[in-house]
């Protein structure tokens, strides 16, 4: 990947998200204004419930704002087709989630394999790409293993091969080291850190300021409204 | 391509983790698709079978009707005319039944089913010789007629396939004939003309030209191209008013014609009103496995909420998840349907040796298939992929849209159901439940109308009674009347003394079957039925003591006695319903009737009423004929069914019968031999094996169902555990955590009898047309069918909440 930072990768403006449940509204964001530029490494950070995840999930079309405009690449994509949003999903964003979510059937080259057979891409590619990102992340060595063979460290090196396997535009990751001890958690992030290093546009959601400091900037987030943005220390130095 | 095969791989692999899961399904799809594909291959060989000629389509029937008969035969004279003068048939040829000896040497003479065909025959079936020739058109004249044409599979087992045969002479009764060809075994389908084995040229007399009576010609033809079967009707129609009006002293007055195609005519309505009740019974197992499946889909995806997320989140399209879903069923249902088919292949196989080791002996004949063909292959593949659908699809759409934020936030590998879904689990209830109540209730109208029929009372004994059919032999000294008398006598009394034998009789007929035809009857002194309406007897014939012998009854007059032979006045005896159809208000002993041609001619004397007799093979049995009986020597029988009454077991006499009747007669032919008993169950045979079928499903229903039922409740209580644990931890006593469990569970039970019950009501008032003996309300049915069904349901109810009230509260608790 090359850095880029003079191009707005994501742009969102005046976001609001809605929860209706039940006749009971939860406002979960409201006037969120947030830009991510390309080869930036951007963190979320903020109490839990403050809708650091929700604003992950929109972030990656997962979820629909219920207010608001979300530009990717320039190109407003809130209106979208459930099929459009899978495959800019598929092609433009990559998910490391806390939980690994791996799917616990698949070997770890399966598992790494498969956002991109949802692109139609030819057998010789995907092996291709799946061992460069195996590689990348140092779990060449295991793709034929299931997850459960793996340890928590290991198997998020594996999400993140997945979700860098598909070369997208931005990585998004929700907690990555919320469910690894502190030493595979410093791994992860040195991992992401590289990856950054490399041109890899990342937004990380984290509530640990430990590893929010890692990132370009952060963006602190409380109950569901942008309250502060500040360049991070290791990002001046 | 590539997805695909790895949908499949990882299809593959769940099955293979999950073995119970796949276990329980593959099992639950091969019964029901196995049931399904059996219960085809009969009906498809029973109605749906293909004939085996070329555009079976353009095959066309041509019947005689009357204001009383729809399905009659031609005479020749009628048959030539519509020949000649129609504009509508390539061709048309006509056929007649006969049965045939067949002398070889060193062996006792055989009786073989044939038939009489004009010499076009097979040109018009589109059928050719396996090997020789058809007959040529000539050979339809008499004097040179002496030629035969044999099935393939009578040539190959009682000729040992010798080629060399074809172009020698046989012996078939009096008659040297050369065997000019053999026809291919595909024409004898059971349900066409039986096991032919031997055809002949019908030979039509110059003389017949313009006979307008006896009817005894069946008539098909080939339509031309492009002609309907309604023009085609047209066509003869006006022909046959046309001979009617050139003929009006004949029956063709009143007469007209009905057209139905060859494969048509080869159905009747009762039996296909049978297949297709059987077939939507086995539907109903059908559908009721697939609601099991589709539960089991259903709490399997609540399990795979996660992975599913997780392919959304990383870009698959609803379309890529439903395809992963489906493949999945689809390599279910294919296992499923492997395994289908090998059971109905062994049912099915299993059933015709059954059908047949009760046939051969009666009829001589090994015929019944049901065959596993492309048909039945190609219903079985159209059934499985609508089973992949039925269960697959709902719980598919329904998988294939997770919701991806909240599965992947929390994380976890369950998802408690939603209430969409547990409203459709529900409904699946609701359906599993009323789907099964109209399969019990339709096994249950079905099997007691079957055992009605079975238990209807025919009018006559059958135990200790032995049947046997024999045949004077084609001979010179037997051409003489009193000469066929006087053996058959002797034979009578030879039996009456053979030891373990009571008494013996002759017919022609046997009771226990439809008469073989209808003939027009006046009653002297009485004038001829307006036009339109007619008087029509059954007319049989029996010898003195025949109705004793099978324990019917002479109510009025007197039965037949040695005296009334052929040089005595005539006489009859009337069954009961033709004394109360025809003279209602008085006896009709002493009255005289005819079944002469106009002019009247014969009149006989009634001189007995004796009482009525059922067939039970008709579907109506209450539906009693009008039938005339004649005294056998007042006949000239060359053929004709022997009776025993006897002592001891019947069939333990049937070598010394034999020994007699080769010590009298060796070249009597001798065969179908067997007790009345025997006859009784291979006439009703599908009787006993519906009911067998019906119980099977009835119970495979129920069992499914229960366990259905017992599925949706336990996932339900497995999903409430930690609420069963607050309630119990706050103090609820047990007994009412289960009766709330069981009443919650019962819900949608209740819900499922009541559509079930209206469905049961729909089922009884459209089926009553094939059901005997069965009221508009059945009620004994319906609560058996209710208390069989909730007491099975509470059953599955109870199991799982039991368990779920022993648990202890803090282990409850914990299940969070």
């Amino acid at each position: 990947m090359t850095p880029d930072t003079n191009h707005v990768l994501i742009r969102l403006e005046n976001i609001g998200k809605v929860f209706t449940t039940d006749e009971v509204e939860t406002h979960a964001l409201s006037g969120v204004h947030l830009e991510i530029r390309t080869g930036e490494y951007v963190s979320i950070a903020g109490p839990s419930g403050c809708g650091k995840s929700t604003l992950l999930s929109i972030i990656g079309l997962l979820e629909s704002p219920s207010a608001g405009e979300y530009r990717l690449k320039g190109e407003p994509v809130t209106a979208l087709a459930h099929a459009q949003r899978a495959r800019i999903r598929n092609r433009e964003v990559g998910f490391i989630f806390q939980s690994f979510n791996l799917i616990g059937d698949l070997t770890v080259f399966e598992n790494v394999e498969l956002p991109l057979t949802y692109r139609g891409l030819s057998t010789a590619e995907r092996k291709q790409r799946v061992n460069d990102a195996l590689e990348q992340v140092g779990m060449a060595h295991r793709t034929q293993h299931y997850p459960s063979q793996l340890s928590g460290g290991q198997q998020q090196r594996v999400a993140v091969a997945r979700a860098l396997a598909g070369k997208p535009a931005i990585l998004l990751a929700d907690e990555p080291t919320g469910n690894l001890d502190s030493r595979n958690g410093e791994a992860v992030m040195e991992l992401l850190r590289d990856l950054h290093r490399g041109g890899a546009t990342i937004c990380m959601v984290t509530h640990d300021p430990r590893f929010a400091r890692h990132a370009d900037r952060t963006v602190q987030l409380f109950d569901g409204r942008v309250v502060e943005e500040s360049i991070t220390a290791v990002a001046e130095a | 391509m590539n997805t695909l095969g790895q949908d499949l791989r990882f299809a593959l692999r769940l099955l293979v983790k999950n073995p119970v899961f796949a276990g329980v399904v593959v099992i639950t799809l091969a019964l029901c698709i196995g049931l399904n594909t059996a219960i085809f291959s009969i009906v498809n060989a029973m109605i749906y079978f293909t004939l085996p000629f070329p555009n079976p389509d353009r095959l066309i029937r041509i019947y005689r009707t009357s204001p009383h008969a729809q399905d009659w035969p031609h005479a020749v004279g009628d048959y030539l005319d519509f020949q000649e003068q129609n504009q509508v048939f390539e061709q048309m040829a006509a056929f007649t039944f006969d049965s045939p000896s067949l002398m070889l040497p060193n062996h006792l003479a055989e009786s073989l089913q044939g038939m009489r065909v004009s010499a076009n025959f097979f040109d018009l079936l589109g059928m050719t010789p396996r090997w020789g020739r058809a007959f040529y058109a000539d050979e339809n004249q008499p004097g040179k007629s002496l030629v035969v044409m044999l099935r393939e599979g009578f040539w190959r087992c009682r000729l040992g396939g010798d080629t060399n045969l074809l172009g020698r002479t046989l012996r078939l009764g009096t008659n040297t004939v050369t065997l000019v060809g053999i026809v291919p075994e595909r024409i004898a389908h059971f349900r066409m003309w039986g096991e032919i084995d031997v055809w002949r040229p019908l030979t039509i007399q110059p003389a017949d030209r313009e006979r307008r009576d006896p009817r005894f010609l069946h008539v098909l033809g080939r339509l031309k191209s492009g002609v309907s079967v309604a023009q085609a009707h047209a066509n003869l129609s006006a022909l046959a008013t046309r001979i009617a009006e050139e003929h009006p002293n004949s029956f063709n007055a009143r007469e007209n014609v009905r057209l139905k195609t060859l494969r048509a005519s080869f159905s009747n309505s009762v039996d296909t009103a049978r297949c297709h009740l059987m077939l939507a019974i086995a539907g109903c197992v059908l559908l009721i496995g697939c609601v099991n499946v589709a539960n089991l889909q259903l709490a399997r995806a609540a399990h795979r909420t996660r992975e599913m997320s997780i392919r959304a989140a990383l870009g698959a399209t609803r379309s890529h998840l439903l395809r992963q879903l489906l493949t999945e069923s689809a390599v279910l249902v294919g296992l499923g349907l492997g395994g289908g088919l090998l059971l109905a292949s062994w049912g099915v196989d299993g059933l015709g040796r059954f059908i047949n080791a009760h046939l051969v002996q009666i009829q001589n004949a090994n015929f019944v298939h049901f065959d596993m063909d492309g048909d039945v292959l190609a219903y079985s593949v159209a059934l499985a992929v609508l089973t992949a659908l039925l269960f697959g699809l709902v719980p598919a759409l329904r998988a294939s849209r997770p919701d991806v934020h909240q599965a992947l936030k929390e994380g976890g590998t369950t998802a408690s159901a939603s209430h969409a879904v547990r409203r459709l689990r529900g409904w699946l209830v609701v359906s599993e439940v009323a789907v099964t109540l109209v399969l019990l209730v339709g096994c249950g109208l079905f099997g007691q109308s079957i055992i009605n029929l079975l238990r209807v009372d025919p009018g006559f004994q059958t135990d200790h009674r032995l049947a046997m059919s024999l045949r004077l032999p084609s001979q010179e000294k037997y051409v003489d009347a009193a000469a066929r008398e006087s053996v058959l006598r002797q034979l009578l009394a030879r039996m009456q003394t053979l030891p373990g034998v009571r008494d013996a009789g002759f017919a022609p007929d046997l009771p226990l079957w439809e008469p073989g035809g209808s003939r027009f009857f006046q009653i002297q002194g009485r004038p001829p039925p307006p036009p339109g309406q007619t008087m029509l007897t059954y007319p049989e014939t029996v010898s003195p003591g025949f109705f004793h012998l099978l324990g019917m009854s002479v109510q009025r007059g007197r039965d037949f006695t040695d005296q009334d032979t052929a040089s005595a006045s005539p006489v009859v005896i009337i069954n009961e319903t033709m004394a109360r159809t025809f003279w209602p208000h008085q006896s009709p002993l002493g009255q005289r009737i005819s079944t002469g041609h106009s002019p009247p001619r014969d009149w006989a004397e009634i001189v007995g009423v004796v009482n009525d007799v059922k067939t039970l093979s008709s579907s109506r049995p209450d539906q009693v004929l009008a039938r005339s009986y004649k005294p056998f020597w007042q006949t000239s029988a060359d053929r004709s069914w022997l009776v025993l009454h006897t002592a001891v077991e019947p069939e333990s006499l049937v070598e010394a019968v034999r020994r007699t009747v080769a010590e009298l007669e060796p070249d009597m032919l001798f065969n179908r031999v067997a007790s009345l008993e025997r006859f009784i169950v291979a006439e009703s045979l599908e009787l006993p094996i519906i009911v067998w079928l019906l119980a099977s499903f009835a119970l495979l229903g129920l069992l499914l169902a229960a366990l259905g039922v017992y599925g949706v409740i336990a996932y339900a209580v497995s999903q409430r555990t930690h609420e069963i644990g607050i309630r119990l931890a706050v103090g609820a006593p047990r007994g009412t955590v289960l009766r709330l469990l069981l009443r919650q569970g019962m819900r949608p039970v209740w819900v499922g009898l009541a559509v079930g019950l209206a469905g049961s009501y729909v089922l009884m008032q459209t089926s009553r047309a094939v059901l005997y003996g069965i009221p508009v309300w059945d009620i004994p049915t319906l609560t058996v069918a209710i208390v069989v069904l909730v007491m099975a349901a509470a059953l599955a109810c109870y199991l799982p909440a039991r368990r779920a009230t022993r648990i202890e509260p803090m282990q409850a608790l914990r299940c969070e």
